[in-house]
């Protein structure tokens, strides 16, 4: 009886959540979204150390009546004629629906090598871990020799109702040249433009979902108290914060994607993926793991399971047992 | 061609006629650039060849990527376009290569045209005779894992197409490393405004030919001249045939009704740039 009462006040709580958020991105203009994207999303002057200058806009999707955000990264590689300008152009749009993002991040993957309308880019990810719901990409082979063509990789990602894009170039190794030359896209550019894209998912995914505008939730996690974030999408728990309760250790990548060892246990979290990896098992989540750049966030239920923890609901309190 | 005196010292632009939109009225950003590639020309074939090969030897410009991805301009969900126009401008004011597939230097030449006053339009060139994706094409080292078709030799933008030694070649004479073949599904090139799907003059500024349509060494970007025609049939297969020499599919063979016209248009224009952030 008590058990059912519960389940309505819950469902009922979720449903008005729910409500209010969509409410929240409904209300919200195109310009305050664009402003919000801005704000919140864009990568900051001085956040990554490597980059020296940050630019924003136009990006192609200026004038397309999405809400979208475009930036350049400016940075310097090293070639055999010494250094070189290279940059990071970031595309993210917001669209109304995921039908429209889904088609948006195809549009970013076309290319000549398949028909308009189609990916012209294989499905993948630098690092070979997943992101978002779909992504597709393009880097130099290993091997790959300086010359004419060379100097770009992509990345493309699709996720609810969001697409990205980022992309490197390299200007060319001797810029007077009758030939531009252009060093291949390093491994290390490579794994940059990846956790830049995991990380501008991340935010706009909290930032559709009204992340600071959700309850925070206590829950008991070993011989501690953590927040948790109950979102429409799934109630949503500091992993790190929670393992270490419990002695477990976190790695982190350069890709953006982490490693948590606990008990023998090694699970990858690869940051804005909807799924968690136990060697070749997938564990799937309801909703996208989160960074916020100090914590990550997963959805509690999937990372009990992964771990072989436990979560349980008693009356209003939640909390994570072995 | 671009006019000023010390007495003048404003710009003045001679050109073949109103400028033609999108580019009505068309931008001095552009049309210095323009000017400066079709000047002494007084014609729309010498124009329109002077602009293409202007694009094609621009220095720093445009380079074909690898991954053959448009980078300047996107397909909206209307199926229009918006060209990211000042910021190509801006990106080589400021000295800098950029990356840019057919789409991208197609409509830039398609811009630089009507900032003259010739009225051109882009067109997405297809072909319902492709190949199986790799590795069922038959060709080794091909990449494309999709339906697809090779061309012939072509030299990128970007890249010298005049004759080429590799140093890296131990026994002359040195192939011409700046040419190879592509696997594409289509292509995107110029053509004037309202010519028909057949018979339509081709200014293909992506990539050089290395030969011209009668089998001479002609190595420069597909540009319609009554000095050297680049018929849109001729230019995309000539002869019908398997594993042909000229235009720009190789293989396969095509048959009499190809290339397909699947789009031609405008794009507009966008005169937003990067900016620093605050």
């Amino acid at each position: 009886m008590w058990t059912r009462r519960w389940f309505i006040i819950l469902t009922a709580a979720a449903v008005v959540t729910l409500a209010l958020a969509c409410q929240l991105v409904g209300q919200m203009s195109r310009d305050e979204l664009q402003r919000l994207l801005k704000e919140q999303v864009a990568v900051r002057q001085g956040e990554l150390p490597y980059v020296e200058k940050v630019y924003m806009g136009p990006g192609v999707l200026a004038n397309s009546g999405a809400s979208h955000l475009s930036q350049r990264l400016r940075f310097r590689r090293e070639g055999p004629m010494g250094y070189f300008p290279a940059d990071m152009y970031i595309d993210v749009a917001v669209l109304s629906d995921e039908k429209q993002a889904y088609r948006q991040a195809v549009r970013f993957a076309e290319t000549q090598f398949a028909l308009p309308g189609t990916p012209g880019l294989p499905e993948g990810t630098h690092s070979g871990f997943p992101v978002g719901q779909k992504s597709w990409v393009y880097g130099p082979p290993d091997g790959a020799k300086p010359g004419p063509g060379q100097g770009t990789s992509v990345l493309v990602v699709y996720d609810g109702s969001a697409a990205l894009r980022v992309d490197i170039r390299y200007q060319p190794i001797d810029p007077k040249a009758k030939t531009a030359v252009f060093m291949p896209v390093s491994g290390e550019d490579r794994e940059r433009s990846e956790y830049v894209a995991r990380l501008l998912l991340s935010r706009v995914q909290m930032l559709l979902m009204n992340w600071d505008g959700f309850n925070v939730l206590r829950i008991h996690s070993g011989r501690a108290t953590l927040p948790a974030r109950k979102t429409s999408k799934g109630l949503y728990i500091p992993a790190g914060s929670a393992l270490r309760q419990y002695g477990g250790v976190v790695k982190q990548s350069r890709t953006g994607v982490f490693t948590v060892e606990w008990g023998g246990k090694r699970v990858t979290v690869p940051v804005a993926a909807r799924v968690l990896l136990t060697g070749k098992q997938q564990i799937p989540l309801s909703a996208p793991v989160l960074y916020d750049g100090q914590e990550i966030w997963i959805e509690a239920q999937g990372f009990a399971q992964a771990l072989g923890w436990k979560l349980v609901k008693q009356g209003g309190a939640i909390s994570l047992s072995l | 061609m671009p006019y000023s005196t010390r007495n003048t010292p404003s710009e003045v632009f001679v050109v073949l006629d109103a400028p033609k939109a999108p580019m009505s009225p068309a931008w001095v950003s552009l049309l210095r650039y323009s000017c400066r590639w079709a000047a002494w020309t007084n014609n729309l074939y010498d124009a329109a060849r002077a602009v293409t090969f202007g694009v094609f030897y621009q220095r720093p410009g445009f380079a074909y990527p690898e991954d053959s991805s448009a980078r300047w301009t996107t397909p909206r969900a209307d199926g229009s376009y918006t060209y990211m126009l000042k910021a190509v401008i801006s990106e080589w004011q400021r000295g800098q290569w950029i990356s840019g597939n057919c789409v991208d230097v197609s409509f830039f030449t398609m811009l630089a045209s009507c900032a003259v006053g010739m009225d051109f339009s882009a067109r997405q060139l297809a072909t319902t005779s492709l190949l199986p994706p790799s590795p069922q094409c038959g060709r080794e080292n091909c990449p494309n894992r999709s339906p697809h078709f090779h061309t012939n030799m072509l030299c990128p933008i970007g890249s010298d197409p005049t004759p080429g030694d590799d140093p890296r070649e131990p026994i002359p004479p040195y192939p011409d490393y700046t040419y190879r073949w592509y696997s594409w599904a289509w292509h995107q090139v110029c053509s004037i405004s309202g010519a028909a799907d057949i018979g339509a003059g081709i200014w293909d500024p992506t990539a050089a030919q290395k030969l011209d349509l009668f089998g001479s060494s002609y190595r420069n970007p597909a540009a319609d001249h009554p000095s050297c025609r680049w018929i849109q049939e001729g230019y995309w297969q000539t002869p019908r045939m398997p594993g042909a020499i000229l235009g720009l599919v190789n293989e396969p063979w095509q048959a009499d009704t190809e290339p397909v016209v699947v789009w031609i248009g405008k794009c507009a224009v966008s005169a937003e740039d990067h900016t620093p952030s605050e």
